[in-house]
Order: C-alpha cells, then structure tokens, then sequence
C-alpha cells in the first residue's frame, strides 16, 4: 500500500522539449543540410537497436513493483518510479547539475502545508532537459496515515524535501531515457519479449463512465478525484471552465508540472455559473477541500468528462 | 483463519523514539574517516537536516544496544577464563585529549585492554564491535577494515583514540551477533600520518563551521545517493554509466554464433558429466565402437612461497540478447 502511495506521488511526468519540428529545425540551422540529414538517417538507423538495448536495461534493472499502470485501454501508460529511473540511470552516462531548491508555504482547507520544489538540468551525450520535481505535505505517502492528513509537526521536513529531490532526478532521468508517458501496450510488450511478467505491475485504474456515487465517504471520493486529476495531468490535459460554466479539455505544456495542472483542473472542475447572481463562481483548487455533495458532482463531471474523452480517441472536447 | 497482526507498524513505534537527533557540535571521533569533507560539516552545522535513517538500520542499532550488556558479561568471563587473563577497563571513557579539543574531536572508548602476565598490564585501546555472522568471518586483520565504509572509519577512530591516550596499539574485539560466543580480537598499531589526514579534515571542517561555508561538494554517484543530506546538498551527479552503441560485425558475428550452439554446449557438457560419471579411473574399456584408456601421471607442483592477502580489480561482463 505505501509503495503504491509512493508511486502515486512519483507520477508526475512531462514529456521532452524536443520534437520533430524542432530537429527539422535544427537541420536547416545548422551547418551543411546533407551532414545534418546523414546524422539523421543514422540515428534513424541504430534508433531500433538502441531501443532494445534500453528496453533489456529496463528490465535487468527495475522490479515490476517499480512500474505503475495508469488509465485503461489504448490510454494507458506505464509510469517508472523514481528509484526505479535512479538505478536505470547509472547505466548511462547521465550528468544532473545546477539544482536548485526552494520551499513554498501554502494554506488550504486543512491549514497550514508547505511544498518543496526541485528544478535543475540534465544532460546525456548532446541532449540537455530541464527538470522539475515537487512534493507537499499534502502527498499522500508522508501525508496521510489512518484516513486523515496529518499535521505538519507530525511530517518529517527532511523526507518530504528528499522525496521531491528523488521525484526531480527521476523526472530528468525519464526524460532523457524517453521513459515518459511509455504505453502500457509498449511496456507489457517488453516485459513479454524479456519474459517478465508486467501483471506484477501496479494499477491505478479510473473506469469508463463508472458510477459517481454520493457516498458520505468523502476521503474515498477524495483520494479517486486526486488520482484521477493527476493522470489528466499526466496526459497533458487540463480541464477548462467557459464563461457560461461549460467544461472544456485543453492540452497543456509537456513540461507542465501535472500537479499543478491537476490543481487547475480541480479549481476548473468546481468552477460554476450561479444563475442567482448571474456570474461565475470560482472553484477551489485543493481536492482535499471539497466535502460533501459538492465533492460527489466534481467526482461526476470529472469522470464524465474522463469518459468523453476516452470515446473521442483522446482528442475530443469534452463539454 | 489467518491472524491478521501489523507487526511492521508495532517495530515503527518502537524504533520511532531511537531514531532522534539531536546537535552535534564537534567533530565525532567515530566519523572522522570520511570522503566528505561536506558531509563532516553538516553533521555539526545541518545536523537536524539529515534524511532519518530507515527501520532497518534503526534495527541494527538498536539490536547493538540491547546485545551490549550481555557482550561485555561474556567477554568479562571469557577474558578471564582466557590463556593469559585479559580485562576490558575504564569503559565508556570520553576523550580527554588537549590535541583533540584543539581539533574539536570527540567521543567516547569502549575501554583499554589489559593483559595479566603476572600483573595487570595495559596494552592498547580497545572497542567492542558487532558483525553480522556474514561480515564476520572477513574481519580478520587490518587490512580487512578497508573492505567496508563503515569498517574504514573504525580505524580512524581507534587509532584517534590511542593518540588521545598515548597509546601504541589498538585492538578492535570483533563478536558474531548471531553466536556472542565467536569472537575475535583484531590489533594494528598507530599510523601517524593517517592520524595526521584525520585532523587535517577536522581542522578544514573547523575552519568551515567558522566561515559558515561549506567544504566543496565531492558530486559521487556511489557515495552522495547513500549520504543523509543528499537532497539537502544537491550536488551535480554524472551517473558514470558507459553504454555506447559501437558498429563490429565480427563481434556481432561471434555473439550470433556463440548463441546459436549454447544449448548444444549445455548438452555437451551434460553429457561429458554423465560420461565421467560412468568411468571407472584406471579400467579401461572397449564400449559400443569407443575405446577409452586410462595413462597414470604424476603432476608436480612447485611449492608456494606464502603470500600475502591481495585486492585485485576483476571485471564480470553480463550478456544480454537485446532482440
């Protein structure tokens, strides 16, 4: 169960700056085009085998317990923890540098709560990323014991800065091994081809269009919002609030911090339009302050929006 | 039914107190044998920043703790009922050393180690130490203490200790926490100038306590993830990690090939131990159209001049079929 919260916390991922367009770009500025272009057919050439090499490094490194399942379907992905990505990362030639760390105090509904946030570079060969990696006293792992948050006297300091600091290297380490947002279909794929067993793998599953419910169990509603805010966030998607109090799915930066995204989703989410006095009312960016029905209609419209989605492929307007 | 108790969260409570830390404002004699200058200065200056160490280790500790009364009975009857008599005195002495408080060094001696050949004489410093039963059998001299981190740093502290006490020799009393009954005792004299890189460090961590700056950063991919200020320190890691992607057919070619007849080598070699394990040395014999004869001959080896313990760097190479 703590592995689990820990890989909870792990999940914030954010895809690489590079892409095509910005490769093709460095072709044309760069130097002579035909050197550029043979560079390139090269690397397209060795790109298959460098991929199965990393794949057998994945596997002789990490344990199936370091791998969570997130989402179902063709939308699932497999997330590396970070201790995970840490011991994949020795085998690599992998430069971290110019950390830098800072601490924000913040007050929700609980009281007060602090954040550190990590954000440095990394390096491997001529590839250069920069990274991000947070973790409040809000996280769950260090957070949370017998259904209830804890307060923040009874919270470690140093193992909630040491959490975001692991959370940080492994986000860097992702990013340059391209180990972001890997598809769990991939991943199940390459555990077959090295005959591990990815079932060992841990889930975190959010149902198609499953049942709201209106229990009065507000923690168990909490904790299934959080998750799954934070796998939109994962996805890159953010929900958006209209004027007229209408939802709408928006695609946010790859290197977004998926909490934060998570956060303006759940502010969006709880965002409404009050017919009384004819404006909108804004929401409240915190999971753990919603209680009550409230809470139960947020849950609903973020799993029908969820939902939507899925049955548009992934790339629909949800309102 | 099965009976459903959380004994994890009952050790969590109890280790939960031992776990404390609390200021440190000197150099501690135990710790001064480290690669980290850095580290040496946040264990005075940020010595309620470090990561809290895990139930684990907290355990081993805490087992070291409890061992401790019932180790220094049997060493106290062992040591008499021992050909000569030996004594552990003066325990738990903290160091009382002009050298050292100008150093900042501090800490406290399981004892001196007396000998009785007819009377009471003290030959040495001497610490007590637990082993694992694994670790154990390793300890068996000086040279010994280099294998392990945490073995390195006793040497700095015994011999700190004897200099503290104008001691020459030092013994470490090694005893096997799975049997109290299996000891070993582990002597090595002074090294000066090892003493003298010991106070050096203190002196650079002395000088940083003053300034408030902390000793440059050492950036070890092995050492700085196991350190308890790791995130505290943030220090720029190169992972070190060499996998290059290299373009040889003829290595390629022998991969291939040595893949292809591995299950017949796995065959032969089963075979030919099913074979040998049919043959009788000395008795030939005509079987099916195979004739096997046996030829006596004497192999002479010459005589091994003794040698002396040796660290040799090895290199194991792993295979994997990445396709």
């Amino acid at each position: 169960m703590q592995k689990q919260e820990t890989m909870y916390s792990d999940a914030q991922e954010a895809e690489p700056i590079e892409s095509p367009r910005t490769e093709l770009a460095n072709i044309l500025d760069e130097g002579d085009p035909d050197l550029q272009l043979a560079i390139l057919e090269k690397k397209a050439a060795l790109a298959h085998r460098y991929a199965q090499a990393v794949n057998a490094i994945l596997i002789a490194h990490t344990y199936p317990e370091d791998w969570k399942i997130f989402g179902e379907g063709d939308s699932a992905k497999a997330c590396l923890s970070s201790a995970g990505a840490e011991r994949v990362a020795r085998q690599f030639g992998i430069r971290i540098f110019e950390v830098k760390s800072t601490k924000e105090d913040f007050t929700d509904a609980l009281g007060k709560g602090y954040r550190y946030i990590f954000e440095g570079k990394a390096s491997m060969a001529d590839r250069l990323i920069y990274s991000q990696g947070t973790y409040s006293t809000r996280d769950k792992f260090l957070g949370f014991k017998n259904d209830e948050y804890k307060a923040i006297e009874d919270i470690n300091e140093n193992d909630v800065r040491d959490a975001a600091f692991h959370i940080f290297n492994g986000n860097a380490i992702k990013s340059l091994l391209g180990l972001r947002g890997l598809p769990a279909r991939r991943f199940e794929a390459i555990m077959k081809a090295q005959g591990e067993n990815a079932n060992k793998a841990g889930a975190v599953r959010h149902g198609k269009g499953t049942e709201g419910g209106t229990t009065a169990d507000d923690a168990v509603m909490q904790k299934e919002l959080s998750e799954l805010l934070i796998a939109m966030g994962n996805a890159c998607i953010e929900i958006k609030v209209e004027g007229d109090g209408t939802y709408n799915l928006d695609q946010t930066s790859e290197i977004a911090d998926p909490i934060e995204v998570a956060k303006a989703s759940c502010k969006a989410l709880t965002t409404f339009f009050s017919k009384k006095d004819k404006k909108l009312i804004t929401g409240i960016d915190s999971v753990k302050a919603l209680k009550g029905q409230r809470l139960s209609i947020a849950l609903r419209n973020a799993k029908e929006i969820w939902a939507k989605h899925d049955q548009e492929g992934g790339n629909g307007n949800a309102d | 039914m099965q009976i459903d108790i959380d004994i994890q969260s009952g050790i969590r409570e109890v280790l939960s107190p031992k776990k404390k830390v609390y200021p440190c404002h000197v150099n501690r004699i135990s710790a001064l044998d480290d690669p980290c200058l850095r580290r040496l200065y946040y264990m005075r200056a940020a010595w309620d920043k470090a990561m809290p160490i895990d139930d684990s280790l907290a355990g081993v500790f805490e087992t070291g703790n409890v061992f401790e009364p019932a180790i220094e009975r049997i060493v106290s009857e062992v040591g008499m009922a021992s050909t000569p008599p030996w004594r552990i005195v003066g325990t738990q002495m903290a160091t009382n050393d002009n050298l050292l408080r100008e150093y900042q060094i501090s800490g406290t001696i399981d004892g001196f180690l007396q000998v009785q050949n007819g009377t009471w004489k003290t030959e040495g410093v001497v610490d007590i130490k637990t082993a694992s039963p694994n670790i154990f059998p390793q300890l068996t001299d000086y040279a010994a203490l280099g294998r392990y981190p945490w073995t390195r740093k006793y040497r700095g502290q015994l011999m700190l200790y004897s200099l503290a006490h104008n001691m020459e020799r030092c013994f470490i009393l090694f005893v096997n926490k799975s049997n109290l009954f299996d000891m070993r005792l582990v002597e090595f004299g002074l090294d000066m100038a090892y003493c003298d890189t010991l106070l050096e460090k203190a002196k650079v961590v002395n000088a940083a306590i003053v300034a408030n700056a902390p000793p440059p950063q050492i950036n070890d991919p092995d050492e700085c993830p196991k350190c308890a200020w790791f995130s505290y320190c943030r220090p720029d890691l190169d992972s070190k990690g060499n996998l290059k992607f290299i373009e040889n057919e003829e290595l390629a070619g022998i991969f291939d090939r040595m893949a292809e007849i591995e299950s017949a080598a796995d065959e032969y070699a089963e075979l030919e131990k099913a074979r040998d394990a049919l043959l009788v040395k000395g008795q030939d014999i005509a079987c099916g159209q195979w004739l096997i004869q046996w030829k006596s001959m004497t192999k002479h080896f010459k005589a091994q001049p003794a040698k002396e313990a040796f660290d040799r760097e090895e290199w194991r190479k792993s295979i994997t079929k990445v396709a």
